[in-house]
């Protein structure tokens, strides 16, 4: 018997060949250190892609490290840490550097330029970022502008909406027919999804199609272009239900201050050494602690 | 009953909060207002993150919002669009609270970027802190009293304040009153003076430290309030019920 899920199925790497070329738009959703897309990010650094455009609405881990790497010239967020366990390093030192062009917004504004972009708009207006730096810059750039509202006379800040070429989701689970199922807050996923061209969900599992789980779908079959089978696809980082974060990877990574001979090592260490993202789950987790991370998870759902 | 500036700190802020007022926090202090005002006299206050969490009930907060800590025994789990478009851009949050790098005599708030011995340092940035500051209907700002937190003039505008010391409302924005606490006293703005200025100042503390701890020129009468202090019950409630890890290191 053969699933429809099957037609769609492929590992990270051919995925990534297939709808990621250098100086793509790329879309995420994750935020600070959960959820993030760190199987495809991985991939993406392999395959040393270069010049690409990230936008998202929280900046997270899996940002940071292709910021880092050398693989992206201008990203569109809506700020980011890795909460308390340090900022985003390699993000907040190429601003500063001005390594990257950095279009800052408000999270609700990012959101809007992607559900904007969903509903096929060309332009949406916001009441967030009125009289902000964040907004100057935007019209310094022709991101944005200020419009009064046609009826009423209101200020509001119009921003160009945004089409990604692909988006990069998370997902707990694909089912067999590839619907997507996202458990705990589902942050900006949906709009994402919708504003993208193309979309490719890894998951951490995939479960049998069932009638009663119909009301769960988040994100329908027909709107998935890849799903990549990737457990622990977010470690380190956290994912609602699965397992916890490595607070030690993590603030490890933090600790390096994003200096460049460090984060050339980092990368070469747990991403280009290895060639798939179970080899560097492998050698940089040990079977006892991810079950930890496995349980309190378990346990806070 | 003893207290320390922390607990005031929280106690002052919870008491911001009104029974079934919608409420929009970050973690840390502002995740304890919340926290406290709803063991107390807001038992039907409902908290929020920016993310789609909606009334968590964990009783260790880990790292941030994004820790799965934070969000357990949440009663409903949504998206950014509903918290942040629905809710709040809709005009549906009573009380939204803000961390902030620094803030100024009109309000405004910078979480984005500062100097550092000259240079440049980009910090966080907004997240949701332009959305509530410009959003909600009252914004509460926490933050350590100390010159280079309390300004004339932030280094970058983040959030907007009173533009120009007018009325939020006349220059188009929805925020209603921002309220600064800090460790030291309590902040609003004054129409009249048309810059932010001191409405009560914590216990102990003099008039004197105040303004040596405000970088722009504060006029406090002698007869200034004094903040009111926590009640028995309040610290009580806060002590037993309220994981000091959210506030006791917050600033």
């Amino acid at each position: 018997m053969t699933y429809e899920v099957e037609s769609k199925l492929m590992k990270a790497e051919e995925a990534i060949k297939k709808y990621v070329d250098d100086g793509s738009h790329i879309a995420m959703a994750g935020f600070a250190i959960t959820r993030n897309s760190m199987a495809l990010a991985h991939e993406i650094i392999r395959q040393r892609k270069r010049n690409l455009k990230v936008s998202m609405s929280i900046g997270d881990m899996a940002l940071d490290i292709m910021v880092g790497s050398g693989a992206v010239n201008e990203v569109n967020y809506g700020g980011g840490s890795l909460d308390r366990l340090g900022p985003l390093v390699c993000v907040n030192k190429a601003i500063v550097e001005k390594k990257i062009k950095a279009n800052e917004h408000s999270n609700f504004s990012m959101l809007m330029r992607f559900l904007g972009g969903a509903l096929g708009l060309t332009f949406v207006p916001v009441k967030s970022m009125l009289y902000s730096d964040m907004v100057n810059d935007l019209m310094r750039k022709g991101e944005a502008t200020e419009i009064k509202c046609p009826f009423t006379n209101e200020v509001y800040v119009a921003l160009k909406t945004l089409n990604p070429d692909v988006a990069l989701i998370h997902a707990q689970a694909a089912d067999t027919d590839g619907n997507i199922y996202i458990y705990g807050p589902k942050f900006d996923i949906k709009e994402i999804v919708y504003a993208s061209r193309k979309v490719i969900v890894s998951v951490e599992e995939i479960i049998p199609k069932e009638r009663a789980l119909r009301d769960l779908i988040f994100i329908p079959s027909y709107r998935v272009d890849a799903v990549v089978l990737a457990p622990f696809g977010a470690y380190p980082t956290n994912l609602y239900g699965y397992y916890y974060h490595d607070e030690e990877h993590i603030r490890s990574y933090a600790g390096l201050q994003c200096r460049e001979d460090a984060v050339q090592k980092y990368v070469e260490e747990y991403i280009t050494s290895v060639n798939t993202f179970e080899e560097f789950l492998k050698k940089t987790i040990s079977s006892d602690k991810l079950l930890k991370l496995i349980t309190l998870a378990r346990r806070l759902m | 009953m003893k207290y320390s500036k922390e607990e005031l700190m929280v106690v002052t802020g919870a008491r911001e909060i009104k029974d079934y007022d919608k409420v929009l926090v970050g973690i840390g202090l502002p995740m304890a207002c919340a926290i406290l005002a709803k063991l107390t006299h807001a038992p039907h206050s409902v908290i929020f993150f920016e993310n789609g969490v909606v009334d968590p009930k964990s009783t260790d907060y880990g790292v941030g919002l994004a820790d799965l800590k934070a969000w357990s025994g949440a009663s409903y789990y949504t998206g950014t669009l509903e918290v942040m478009g629905y809710m709040l851009h809709g005009g549906k949050f009573d009380v939204g609270f803000v961390g902030v790098l620094e803030v100024d005599m009109y309000g405004n708030v910078n979480s984005t970027i500062v100097e550092v011995n000259g240079k440049p340092r980009h910090f966080t940035g907004s997240g949701g802190g332009n959305d509530i500051v410009s959003l909600a209907r009252k914004i509460i700002v926490i933050t350590r009293h100390e010159k280079r937190k309390i300004k004339e003039k932030v280094f970058y505008v983040t959030s907007p304040g009173y533009i120009g010391g007018r009325d939020r409302r006349e220059v188009g924005l929805r925020g209603g009153d921002i309220v600064v606490i800090t460790d030291m006293a309590v902040l609003k703005f004054n129409k009249n003076k048309g810059k932010m200025d001191v409405v009560s100042i914590h216990p102990g503390i003099k008039i004197e430290e105040v303004i040596n701890n405000t970088g722009f020129p504060l006029e406090i009468p002698s007869d200034v309030p004094t903040t009111p202090e926590p009640t028995e019950h309040e610290l009580k409630v806060l002590r037993e019920k309220v994981p000091a890890t959210l506030y006791s290191k917050s600033l």
